[in-house]
């Protein structure tokens, strides 16, 4: 069994190889003709004001925050499915994956009711500029 | 794989490393061929698909025929184009994004069953390790993104991160459906049982929803329209591939083709019979037969011409569905309008994440009781 997880090693070091060979390759053939303007990050036109490598909206923290757990629940969920259907006492079966679900589902509902689900998540604006 | 060693090692008189590594050969060698040439007809087929649903004709030049060689010259074209480093980027990362994006989705192709025994590697765990696995491009793309050093490729990076791991859980969740009936990880086992019971779209009534939503989440995850978002070439002017060009560029656009073919495949396989014909018309593609066979200690595929086209005819039939679905995506791309970025989070947390939800619900409920559509 843990043989047939050598072909994926061998396909992820084969897949970045398939990447180099035509860049190595193209080397003969590409021309290389920098300058100051080619090589400036691309703003429409527009002379770069400031770096881009800035910190995050802390909203994608919260999206990829909010993925991992439910990425994780879900998970969980596979072996149970996978056997499922032999399991000697179906009806056990359904009921604990029942409550796991429901635990799941509570948690979706109290991140949709605080409003973390909400790309942009509403703010009291008034408040804030008190606290600021 | 396992067969080809058997057969190569039959055929040589060789034993240990070197049949191993000749059919390690064999299958990067024909994979790598299979990708190209997919992809190279992919992006002429978007072409023409998109030209002739615009009312005009597109490539018709190139080649003679229809523009066929097309793709083949944009390729050429790539190879002979400059390779340009951001003078701010972060080189290392700048250089080695692209094959992290690429080499993800390639190692997912391993476990694509496209018709029995041909499958490079039968791995135990198929469908989870293709959720994994099709998970890393977003690594690469957000190195691409943060190492470019331009606001555009840093949106369209961040962008693409939030919009991709959200659609994982629609896409994992309509996923545990199938696997529950079925009680396999494996692909080629989807095939066996639907050439046995019937597709699983009509196994339960939670089973179209759950390839619906399926369906939804793959392209988002595949970053097609209506969800592509992290490259919206109005706003973003490419996204995170803003500052690529040549053949560095050309290999996000080779990722995004294959994995709108894996995520096809998927749909194909898990939903709609893989290399089965409806009904199971004349046993095509049914891999039980194939493993009793190899049960019985016949290495090769290979006895009686009939078996041969039986087995082998299910590559026809997967590779029919698979473009059939790959059409559609191409059809959605040039009719719905893209989405707003909040829309799109909406959708998939709001909406598909609730609903795959409830078809593993659903789908545990019949499996308990014994009901369904189709006899168990």
């Amino acid at each position: 069994m843990l043989q047939d997880y050598h072909a994926v090693l061998v396909f992820l070091i084969t897949g970045v190889a398939m990447v180099c060979t035509p860049l190595i390759l193209g080397l003969l053939f590409r021309p290389k003709n920098d300058y100051a303007e080619k090589t400036m990050p691309y703003e429409c036109g527009e002379d770069p004001i400031g770096d881009a490598q800035i910190r995050f909206d802390m909203r994608f923290y919260t999206t990829a925050l909010i993925f991992i757990i439910f990425e994780v629940e879900i998970a969980f969920m596979f072996p149970w499915a996978h056997v499922f259907n032999s399991a000697p006492d179906k009806l056990f079966a359904l009921g604990a994956g029942l409550i796991f679900i429901f635990i799941v589902f509570l948690g979706l509902i109290v991140d949709w009711a605080k409003g973390d689900l909400d790309w942009v998540k509403t703010f009291d604006t008034n408040k804030r500029r008190v606290q600021d | 794989m396992n067969a080809l060693v058997a057969f190569l090692s039959d055929l040589t008189g060789l034993e240990g490393v070197l049949p191993l590594s000749m059919a390690y050969a064999v299958c990067i060698g024909s994979l790598l061929g299979f990708i190209t040439v997919y992809a190279m007809f992919a992006i002429w087929m978007e072409r023409k698909v998109a030209a002739h649903m615009q009312v005009r004709y597109g490539p018709m030049e190139t080649g003679g025929w229809h523009g066929w060689a097309q793709s083949v010259a944009d390729a050429l074209k790539l190879l002979f184009k400059e390779d340009i480093f951001p003078s701010q980027a972060n080189k290392f990362l700048f250089a080695i994004a692209p094959a992290v994006v690429f080499c993800g989705v390639f190692a997912g192709f391993i476990v694509i069953p496209f018709a029995a025994g041909i499958q490079i590697a039968s791995l135990n765990l198929g469908v989870f390790f293709l959720i994994s696995i099709a998970a890393v491009e977003v690594i690469g793309v957000i190195m691409a993104g943060w190492a470019s050093n331009s606001k555009y490729s840093l949106f369209g990076a961040v962008r693409e991160a939030a919009q991709v791991v959200s659609y994982e859980l629609p896409s994992a969740t309509a996923l545990i459906g199938p696997i529950l009936i079925v009680g396999s990880f494996q692909l080629g086992d989807f095939n066996t049982y639907q050439a046995n019971h019937g597709w699983l779209i009509l196994h339960n009534p939670f089973m179209p929803v759950a390839a619906l939503c399926f369906f939804i989440s793959s392209l988002a995850g595949c970053k097609r329209a209506p969800f592509d978002l992290p490259e919206a070439e109005s706003e973003l002017v490419s996204g995170f591939h803003t500052e690529y060009s040549g053949m560095r560029f050309s290999f996000f656009f080779l990722e995004e083709y294959a994995s709108m073919f894996v995520a096809s495949v998927l749909m194909a396989t898990l939903f709609f019979g893989g290399t089965t014909l409806p009904f199971n018309i004349g046993d095509i593609g049914n891999w039980a037969t194939y493993a009793e066979r190899a049960a019985a200690g016949e290495p090769s595929v290979i006895s009686g011409i009939g078996d041969f086209l039986r087995t082998h005819l299910g590559i026809v039939v997967l590779l029919l569905k698979t473009f059939f679905f790959i059409f559609i995506q191409m059809w959605l791309r040039w009719t719905l309008p893209r989405l707003r970025v909040d829309q799109v989070m909406a959708l998939g947390y709001k909406y598909l994440l609730p609903w795959g939800l409830v078809t593993v619900i659903g789908t545990a409920c019949f499996e308990a009781f014994g009901w369904g559509w189709l006899p168990h």
